[in-house]
């Protein structure tokens, strides 16, 4: 066991406070690199809803309504579920949370898309992932950097692809937005 | 005043404690993973370690996923009590400046 005295420091105030700080910062670091890697199973979820919702979208467009239908209820399930998984020691309602937060996102755009009409296939398909980079960045402004960067770069890809490459957005979406969100999973596991 | 603790004290051992004292109660870290965030050697990392869970402040499982080897580390309810108690040492020697 340590020893504990409880007379005179063998510190100054100097090395009290240095120490003290870098405590501080081997903890912010640390809590963000674990929020970090609680967050990217998330990425990986719905890296493949939007390689399959995308893709289908552009190789079958008469299917694309029931096909996102399906592929949103399932990455909300799977969502819900890697939440009561990752969360229930320290949060028993995460899997409510994560179901609120996605009805909340979708309402949102519903009823944007309500306030906006009427509007193309396209620019329902490009307002979607918008709605997910702001709510990306607005986190990551208290969860740290990263999601900062992955929702500011998912933006730019959206509108990169919206404006550029008009004719097949829906196949830049699937591989290249599907694989920002992979690859933004894969960085958050990452020291 | 709470008492200054030689054992977290020394530079690594205290980043380590920190690093884990951050994580919740009962989580267990990677030994690869540690050694990463606390930008130590592999032998470093061990030898300090050591020194903590011989002293009940952290425990030490070992396993295989698969045929590898996998080594955690968490932090004992000694281990955290014995953090607070030296943060709030430092804390004391500041006079309430921290």
């Amino acid at each position: 066991m340590g020893t504990t005295d409880n007379t005179a420091s063998p510190l100054t105030p100097e090395q009290a406070r240095a120490a003290l700080q870098g405590i501080e910062q081997a903890a912010a670091h640390s809590t963000s690199l674990y929020r970090y890697r609680q967050a990217s199973p998330f990425f990986f979820v719905w890296a493949a809803v939007w390689l399959l919702g995308y893709g289908a979208s552009d190789l079958l467009p008469a299917w694309r309504g029931p096909v996102w239908l399906l592929l949103d209820a399932a990455g909300v399930a799977l969502s819900v579920a890697v939440a009561r998984r990752q969360f229930l020691r320290v949060d028993r309602r995460a899997g409510w949370r994560i179901a609120g937060l996605a009805g909340a996102l979708f309402g949102f755009i519903f009823c944007a898309l309500v306030v906006f009409a009427p509007v193309s296939g396209r620019q329902v398909s490009a307002f979607i992932p918008l709605v997910a980079a702001v709510a990306y960045t607005a986190a990551g402004l208290w969860l740290g950097l990263r999601f900062v960067v992955t929702g500011t770069l998912l933006a730019a890809l959206t509108l990169v692809g919206y404006l550029y490459v008009a004719q097949h957005f829906d196949l830049w979406m699937a591989v290249v937005g599907g694989s920002a969100l992979l690859l933004a999973g894969v960085w958050l596991r990452r020291v | 005043m709470a008492g200054f603790n030689d054992v977290i004290h020394q530079p690594i051992r205290l980043k380590i404690v920190a690093t884990l004292h951050a994580f919740p109660s009962g989580e267990q870290v990677e030994f690869v993973r540690l050694r990463a965030i606390v930008n130590a050697t592999e032998g470093n990392l061990g030898a300090h370690l050591g020194t903590l869970e011989k002293a009940g402040y952290i425990a030490v499982a070992k396993d295989f996923v698969g045929k590898k080897p996998r080594t955690r580390v968490q932090l004992t309810a000694a281990g955290r009590r014995a953090f607070q108690q030296h943060v709030a040492h430092l804390k004391d020697i500041l006079g309430g400046e921290f």
